[in-house]
């Protein structure tokens, strides 16, 4: 009783914890990350917040040269999509990897997280970041 | 024809596409709308078109929303039945998959579809940033991806599986700029060396300054109407005899396979099906080059390559405009340009130019079947178009 909504916003209020979250649904067992308030699978509302273990393997990446307003001055910097241990895919920012020879497709990787808002140009969004580095 | 008739296309036009500073979007619009209303005979839009439609992606580049009613107004009908269609950059045929449904249900007679992207005015990474609301905000955008980013994981994995190599990526550029060459509404139409693609500077490794699509300025427009009316304000109808459309998840995180676009062939097939044609039977492909991987994953999805074969296609330069499978002979979004929202109706432009025969130095000769394949974001969203004449 009484979970914090399933929502991106709660997802990343449990980051600025230093916590990366997805929501279990209590019928079927689905796993979203980020969190949904309906399972797209079975439609339940019966939800669980479930805590992640962080460390996952990386499927794909590259190397950012040109990077939005939101990140500009951090390049080069990787992404990764990252297959966690419990199963979702999710991306994230390797500030350290800089090139391509630092990376590759098989590589284990944990999750950090920078914990107090990222500056933004405007008033929205003001989310902490998650972020992976090597193991 | 292989197919029913859906539709006609009486005419087209487009702007020439680039950097045009003293243009807005509604000037490029109504530049590309005039030269469609010069080629339909005894069409009066204040008589017989009975709504407008127009393809565009993003009110912020110009702080300007609810372009359906300005269309209208600038196409000189200005209460009439006009929405903005957006479906990210597969906004333009998502405004003539709106207008071609009016059609077949009776709705309408005559319509007006536009599209249009006004984007040189700002900072590339202000553009980045509003290309980026095609993908996952949230998780991709906020956790650094950029539009290249998202197609460099596809790049990163495909080459990874299949052995292709970043070459075969910089010739999907080098033919479509070669192809651009020959069309004098391209933004650019200097061809280009391998050499030169590859010692590029890079964007998102692996792709690099010449595996992307440019920032453009550019608005196409075409004029669709019931088949049996065609012949009134045209010789030389174009028919759209089979569509095909699916969405898929909205982030490249979310699907299984990050080099397959399922989206892609699930919309093909039901063009194909729809026009009761096969790969065999077309002519020419407009397909969505975003990205030069973009390309290569497509060969593979519309059936043109096989799985994990589509950069063979390139290596053995089956795509080129005079070999087997002509691919993007316009110059594709790569070299022809990528204003947003006009993309999907501008494929439609180019292969009506085909198949009236109105192409030039790079028409395909004896052009009698074109395939359009329009992509929204990442890849989730498609629309694929048969045109036959």
């Amino acid at each position: 009783m009484d979970e914090p909504e399933f929502s991106v916003e709660n997802f990343y209020k449990f980051v600025s914890e230093g916590k990366l979250m997805g929501a279990r649904c209590k019928r079927c067992g689905k796993l979203m990350v980020p969190p949904r308030p309906v399972c797209p699978e079975c439609y339940s509302r019966d939800l669980e917040w479930v805590q992640l273990s962080g460390r996952g393997t990386v499927e794909t990446f590259t190397i950012i040269h040109v990077p939005t307003v939101l990140l500009e001055g951090k390049e080069p910097y990787a992404v990764a999509v990252v297959r966690l241990d419990e199963g979702p895919k999710i991306p994230g920012m390797l500030p350290d990897v800089a090139s391509p020879e630092q990376l590759k497709i098989g590589d284990r990787v944990r999750v950090e997280f920078d914990r107090s808002p990222q500056k933004v140009p405007g008033s929205w969004p003001n989310w902490p970041r998650y972020y992976f580095v090597k193991e | 024809m292989h197919g029913k008739p859906l539709a006609a296309i009486v005419s087209a036009g487009s702007t020439k596409y680039g950097k045009h500073d003293d243009k807005g979007a509604k000037e490029l619009f109504a530049e590309a709308f005039s030269e469609a209303l010069e080629g339909a005979r005894n069409l009066d839009p204040k008589r017989d078109v009975n709504a407008v439609f127009i393809g565009q992606m993003g009110s912020e580049y110009e702080y300007q929303a609810h372009s359906g009613s300005w269309a209208a107004d600038y196409a000189g009908i200005p209460r009439t039945h006009a929405a903005r269609v957006e479906s990210a950059c597969a906004s333009g045929s998502t405004a003539v998959r709106v207008a071609l449904t009016g059609i077949m249900s009776g709705l309408y007679d005559t319509v007006i579809v536009g599209g249009v992207e006004k984007m040189r005015n700002r900072g590339t990474n202000e553009v980045t940033l509003y290309l980026g609301e095609a993908g996952d905000f949230h998780m991709e955008i906020w956790n650094g991806l950029t539009f290249p980013g998202l197609f460099a994981l596809m790049a990163t994995a495909y080459i990874n599986r299949y052995g292709a190599r970043e070459e075969d990526l910089a010739r999907v550029a080098v033919k479509n700029h070669k192809h651009a060459s020959m069309n004098p509404k391209a933004q650019y139409p200097q061809e280009i060396t391998l050499e030169q693609a590859m010692s590029a500077r890079p964007v998102a490794w692996p792709l690099k300054l010449y595996d992307c699509s440019p920032i453009t300025d550019g608005a196409s427009a075409i004029i669709m109407t019931r088949p049996e009316l065609a012949k009134k304000y045209t010789d030389t109808p174009v028919y759209i005899t089979g569509f095909g459309h699916s969405t898929d998840y909205l982030g490249v995180y979310e699907r299984d396979d990050v080099t397959w676009l399922e989206g892609a062939r699930r919309a093909s097939d039901a063009a194909y099906r729809a026009a009761n044609i096969t790969v065999g039977d077309v002519d020419l492909f407009e397909v969505h080059d975003c990205f030069t991987i973009a390309e290569l994953l497509l060969y593979e999805a519309l059936g043109i390559a096989g799985r994990g074969e589509g950069y063979r296609a390139i290596r053995e330069g089956i795509t080129y405009y005079d070999s087997k499978i002509p691919v993007n002979v316009s110059g594709g979004l790569k070299a022809k340009g990528h204003p947003v929202g006009a993309t999907g109706v501008g494929q439609m432009y180019e292969i009506w130019l085909h198949l009236t025969g109105r192409a030039g130095k790079r028409q395909v000769k004896g052009a009698e079947v074109g395939v359009t394949h329009n992509m929204g974001g990442s890849g989730a969203s498609h629309n694929v178009f048969v045109m036959e004449r």
